[in-house]
């Protein structure tokens, strides 16, 4: 399925807009200006917009820690986005979630997690409110090769199955959990663990995003049609460690490089449209630059906004009380 | 009016709601039973029978039996309430809690506030709670000191069918989390309860006794084990307040303190666990905001620091009764 | 003078009263009692009031101690016509018990005497007690009230008349969704009420609203009333103290809701914890406030009341008795010299619920005029 040229500008600046976030972020953590923890997605930004390009505001995610490129890619808003990492009142969750909590219900987005495999069975509920309502949407659910283990995965595949839910599960697999390497603590096979509940699956190379996609299309659209819930097992690889400062220690130098030389998403993209004659390479180093400014402002705006008051403290944990 | 027993009114509370409200929807283990059988639908209507009938007017699609997935079943509810549905999701025994209490503890009660004031989580969990019944210790705990201590869920314990079916009505309809807790051992009391649908608010504590000497505060089943000592205790000449929580969180604190200062000895009967539980809470809040109108230390009447036992011997030693009441009223009398 | 002793027992005040207890004796042994005087205090789950002795004597053991709860027909004190020894009233006590102990409580107790029946479809509840009778009386309670507004008066009158007590709609056990709450409208629903158990040689005796409502029906049942009572009536004054009304509704906690009722009576204390929580529980059915908001409206336009019905009842053909009480904080006290034709009653150290407050009056001027 080709897609077409505003399409490809759309995926592009997706993947453009989430690496210059995170690169940004990474460099302004080291100066020690951020605050708390944060968990960058550059190498991933594939799976993302891959995956939500298939979707719309209504549609629902839920992410993970790692779960800045989720949210750019379903549509929240950089600058308060940014704001929020430094914990400033106009901070898309008023400066009180942080990194790890980053949410906007209005473009479908169940929030970041900090528990790993948190907020998967969420996207059940949200499955759920689409079944009864008879809403011909979808809710997708990110989580990592380390999340996969928890029983919080399993009942949410199992339960999916059962209530036959519009659900589709998406393990980002970049070969970690924290410091362990998934081939150590992932028995099996993931896409048939998905199986055994029943679940259509697919394996892709999350480093392509046609692959991720075109896939990502079929299963989406197979669950919008009734046919239940889905796994899809992406391989992608992360550039940074677990946490900005990990000293990543338990990876070679040789496969990080690799990694920033052979599996980047955005070169991997450029040089596909490029070749194909679909993008001018031109065009594309100019979206680099407008994310890297659209970034740089946000920053910027953000080191100078205000904190929350002293009595936002205490907002906001009812509704009434 | 007419009588109705507390398993009734709690069902009459779902039904009624469920009719007025088409976005309300039930979940959880056999609340209906017999999916994936050929024996009869509806099998069991919840363990104890609470939700009997309700497939009958509402069908599969709005009460829906689940997997034994205590973690799916709280998470699913939870984002179905996120998005648009007011789900009331049966966790079955609150000692199953530790299996899910991600749920509930990170989750649904910080949505509201990690997202910056955005979600709006109107989810009720329906929950059995206490002992008496011979269930043993991994059936019969209270556990909501635990709940009560985290910010951004309610907590709400009626004491007999009226409060159960106003409270529950009014947990359907609160847009925060609510945690709603039915003593397993109360299903079969009684009391005149209107037909029509009604709505008690939280954070409004019950008298349902008047008097000077002495406060009993209770909570849940231990409002009638403090009904009935206060009717001993003034046989004696002693006139005591009986206070009826309703809900932990948020706590009548005004209605506390109001009565501690009248009689300025008071006793609080709580059946769970004594370390950290509701007695305690309640005994510093006094001793804070009202020190200097006691006449007695603030005595706190809960079971011993122990499992809930399984021997009838024992269990009925464990549980607090009007006997350890009144003895104790009477000491801090004299 | 005989040595006749004559067992005075713990009254039935409505037909939910199961016990009661003695709060305080307020007269001594050896007293001369007569008929009608105040004996003891009494508190029930519902109401604390004074019992008047039924009968003259003098006290002669008071055997019911303060502060025990006692079930309705126990032996509370003896009186009689003159000193007796005590030989004689201790016989008499013990027979007294023992037949006491071995009646059964009659089962009508645990009956729930409230009947309902269609008017208009609405589903109307009310209390009868009483029949065969040649009179009938019906009782029309006020705004925010209901038909236990009566205990006081509805059963010490059913020896006399079939009495029904009904409660509006909007309130009590009655229908609760109103399509609007004109007088005209909740007058039409009387009328019907009075047709369908064909009540005739009736008095009507309308409390606040309620009497507002009894005059308006008039019209639709002139050949059935025969007499009008009306107790602290709306629609003689201009003024009302309309924040009564608006806090009345506001109000959703018991501290809030006493500090209202407070303004009903003369004595406060007459009003109980469970007199509170019965009034809440009514208002906090669905739709209750919104009937109670609709017929507010009713009642007052801009702070003053919308309804007159001085002529109405000037023009009345048939015998109209109008009782206040003197300290009246919902409206005010009419000046009597503008009713002409009409039996007025102002009744001292009264607030605005004479048949409970000052019910031995009341039913007095119900019985013989």
């Amino acid at each position: 399925m080709q897609l077409n040229r505003e399409d490809l500008l759309k995926a592009y600046k997706g993947m453009s807009l989430i690496r210059e976030f995170d690169e940004a972020v990474h460099e302004e953590f080291a100066t020690g200006s951020l605050p708390g923890f944060v968990h960058l997605y550059v190498g991933e930004e594939a799976s993302a917009m891959g995956v939500c390009m298939n979707l719309d505001d209504i549609d629902t995610i839920a992410s993970n820690h790692r779960g800045h490129g989720h949210c750019i890619a379903k549509g929240c808003d950089t600058t308060t986005m940014m704001k929020e990492l430094y914990g400033k009142k106009d901070g898309i969750c008023g400066g009180k979630g942080g990194s790890m909590h980053i949410a906007d219900l209005s473009k479908g987005m169940l929030g970041a997690n900090g528990i790993v495999g948190g907020g998967t069975p969420l996207i059940c509920g949200a499955a759920l409110t689409y079944k009864t309502k008879k809403m011909p949407n979808v809710s997708v659910g990110f989580f990592g090769d380390g999340a996969s283990n928890q029983g919080s995965i399993a009942e949410s595949m199992n339960m999916a199955s059962v209530l036959n839910l519009p659900a589709v599960f998406v393990c980002e697999d970049n070969g970690f959990a924290e410091s362990t390497g998934s081939s150590y603590g992932v028995a099996g096979n993931l896409v048939e663990r998905g199986n055994a509940f029943g679940l259509r699956t697919a394996k892709v190379d999350g480093t392509d995003f046609f692959a991720v996609y075109e896939t990502a299309k079929e299963i989406i659209d197979g669950s919008r049609n009734g046919e239940g819930p889905a796994l899809i097992h992406v391989e992608t690889n992360r550039v940074y460690g677990h946490f900005e400062g990990d000293a990543i220690t338990y990876r070679t130098d040789e496969e990080t490089e690799d990694i920033k030389m052979n599996k980047d998403p955005l070169k991997i993209f450029k040089a596909k449209v490029t070749e194909a004659g679909l993008l001018e390479a031109s065009q594309l180093e100019e979206i680099d630059k407008e994310s890297n400014k659209k970034i740089k402002q946000a920053i910027i705006e953000s080191k100078e906004a205000d904190f929350p008051k002293e009595a936002d403290l205490l907002t906001d944990v009812y509704i009434n009380y | 009016m007419p009588i109705k027993s507390y398993k009734e009114a709690i069902n009459e509370a779902i039904a009624q709601e469920m009719k007025r409200d088409e976005n309300v929807i039930l979940i959880g283990e056999d609340v209906a039973g017999g999916a994936g059988t050929n024996g009869e639908q509806d099998a069991w209507g919840g363990v104890m029978g609470v939700t009997k009938g309700l497939l009958s007017q509402f069908g599969r699609e709005r009460i829906i039996d689940t997997p034994i997935t205590e973690t799916a079943i709280l998470g699913m509810a939870s984002g179905a309430a996120l998005t648009g549905l007011r789900p009331i999701a049966e966790l079955m025994f609150v000692d199953f809690m530790g299996v899910c209490f991600d749920q509930i503890l990170n989750q649904t009660a910080k949505f509201r506030y990690m997202f910056g004031g955005k979600a709006i989580t109107p989810l009720t969990i329906r929950t059995m709670y206490g002992g008496g019944v011979r269930a043993a210790s991994q059936h019969s705990q209270c556990l909501y000191p635990i709940f009560t201590h985290v910010p951004g869920i309610k907590v709400v314990i009626p004491s007999g069918p009226y409060d159960a079916k106003g409270l529950l009505i009014k947990s359907i309809r609160d847009n925060d989390p609510v945690i709603f807790l039915e003593h397993k051992a109360m299903y079969d009391l009684t009391e005149d309860v209107p037909d029509e649908s009604y709505v008690i608010p939280f954070g409004e504590a019950n008298f349902t006794r008047e008097g000077k000497d002495i406060t009993l505060i209770g909570m849940g089943k231990t409002v009638s084990l403090c009904n009935n000592a206060a009717d001993l205790l003034k046989k004696d000449g002693v006139h005591a307040t009986v206070l009826d929580l309703r809900t932990l969180s948020p706590l009548d604190e005004d209605s506390i303190l109001e009565s501690a200062e009248e009689t300025g000895r008071i006793i609080i009967v709580d059946e769970s666990s004594p370390r950290c539980n509701i007695a305690t809470d309640i005994s510093a809040l006094i001793c804070d905001k009202s020190f200097s109108y006691l006449k007695a230390p603030i005595k706190m009447i809960s079971p011993p620091h122990t499992p809930v036992p399984f021997s009838p011997f024992l269990e009925d030693i464990y549980m607090p009764d009007e006997q350890a009441i009144i003895s104790t009223a009477k000491k801090i009398l004299n | 003078m005989s040595d006749k002793i004559l067992p005075i027992t713990m009254p039935k005040w409505g037909l939910t009263m199961k016990e009661g207890v003695i709060v305080s004796w307020l007269k001594e042994v050896g007293d001369e009692i007569k008929k009608g005087d105040n004996l003891v205090e009494i508190e029930t789950e519902k109401v604390v009031n004074e019992f008047e002795s039924p009968e003259s004597g003098i006290l002669l053991k008071k055997i019911a101690e303060e502060n025990i709860k006692l079930n309705v027909g126990s032996l509370i004190g003896i009186l009689g016509e003159k000193i007796v020894d005590d030989n004689s009233i201790n016989e008499f006590v013990k027979e007294f018990q023992s037949n006491f102990q071995n009646q059964n409580i009659s089962e009508e107790d645990d009956i729930d005497l409230n009947k309902k029946i269609m008017i208009k479809d609405l589903e109307i509840n009310y209390m009868q007690i009483g029949e065969d009778k040649e009179k009938n009386i019906l009782f029309i309670h006020g705004f925010g009230g209901d038909l236990n507004n009566w205990v006081f008066n509805q059963e010490s009158l059913s020896n006399t008349f079939n009495t029904y007590a009904l409660d509006l709609p909007g309130h009590g056990l009655s229908h609760k969704i109103i399509e609007e709450g004109s007088i005209f409208y909740l007058a039409s629903i009387v009328s019907e009420f009075c047709k369908e158990l064909s009540l005739n040689n009736l008095t009507l005796v309308g409390h606040s609203l309620g009497a507002g409502i009894a005059i308006c029906a008039n019209e639709n049942i002139q050949d059935l009333i025969e007499r009008f009572i009306l107790i602290s009536p709306i629609g003689l004054t201009k003024e009302i103290n309309k924040s009564y009304l608006d806090n009345f509704i506001i109000a959703d906690s018991r501290r809030d809701l006493k500090k209202v009722l407070e303004e009903l009576y003369f004595d406060p204390s007459v009003i109980t914890r469970d007199m509170i929580n019965e009034v809440l529980k009514i208002k906090r059915i669905d739709n209750s406030v919104n009937a109670l908001s609709l017929i507010k409206d009713e009642i007052i336009n801009e702070g003053n009341q919308k309804n007159n019905y001085i002529k109405k009842i000037e023009e009345l053909e048939i015998p109209v008795n109008i009782i206040i009480g003197s300290n009246d904080k919902i409206i005010p006290n009419i000046d009597a010299s503008q009713l002409k034709k009409i039996n007025y009653f102002k009744l001292e150290n009264c607030g605005h619920m004479p048949h409970i407050e000052k019910s031995k009056e009341v039913n007095e001027i119900i019985l013989t005029k």
